[in-house]
């Protein structure tokens, strides 16, 4: 028997991907396109993007990615959409700080798994960026 | 809404396979209609992202990202020649692609 106060693991997602494949959309200071890519980002992410620039870009997409792979979901095979997750650097350019937030559908699946805690993890260098995540039960 | 021609499909097929053939870094020759995206060449969603970019600019599409992720649901891409019936579709029809049903 489990106990109430015991957290379960119950999925974990993981992504990596190439700060360089982000750069020609989202060179520091550049001015945004309108672009498909602007679609995958909340109006806050995107502000980050336009001030910190292509990492904040990729770390943002690939936490998406992350959730996505945790939740056992994609954008073309269940309604979740980007936008369902935001990573929320809370004004810091070094990325020392991070908070999740997540909303629509990501959100319903949460709260229809009864998610009770959720851990994430990032690093990023000049090369690639990889974002971890577990949800716990 | 475009018109499609005879041309279109000779067109987008150039498009697909080139773009394949640059980004997962393969001959061009090596790549058929049959194809398969993920499992053969690698690919990952920021691809078929580039690629909605690409032809939304050479074909001045309206379209929304939700609405391709909505027909994606029911109409699964496995192959690069289900990617290009699937582009022709989104070319034809913009965000009308989910009337189809």
């Amino acid at each position: 028997m489990v106990e109430d106060n015991i957290l379960q693991i119950f999925s974990c997602g993981i992504d990596i991907e190439e700060i360089e494949r982000f750069e020609k959309y989202y060179a520091a200071g550049a001015s945004f396109s309108s672009g498909s890519l602007n679609e995958l980002f909340t109006e806050h992410e995107k502000i980050q993007n336009r001030d910190i620039g292509s990492k904040a870009a990729t770390l943002s997409f690939c936490c998406k990615e992350a959730v996505f792979k945790a939740a056992g979901k994609s954008w073309r095979n269940s309604d979740v959409f980007w936008t369902d997750i935001e990573l929320d650097f809370q004004e810091d350019k070094n990325f020392l700080k991070h908070k999740l937030n997540f909303y629509g559908t990501v959100l319903d699946f949460l709260k229809e798994e009864k998610v009770r805690s959720i851990k994430s993890d990032f690093e990023i260098n000049n090369s690639y960026a990889i974002f971890k995540i577990v949800f716990y039960k | 809404m475009a018109t499609i021609t005879e041309n279109t499909r000779d067109e987008v097929k150039e498009t697909v396979f080139e773009f394949f053939a640059e980004e997962c870094e393969t001959d061009v020759e090596s790549l058929t209609e049959e194809t398969k995206i993920i499992d053969d060449l690698d690919g990952d969603s920021l691809m078929f992202l580039e690629l909605i970019e690409i032809f939304k600019k050479k074909y001045n599409l309206n379209i929304e990202l939700k609405t391709i992720g909505k027909y994606s649901v029911k109409h699964p891409v496995d192959t690069l020649g289900e990617l290009i019936d699937t582009q022709l579709l989104i070319i034809e029809h913009e965000n009308d692609i989910l009337d189809l049903e």
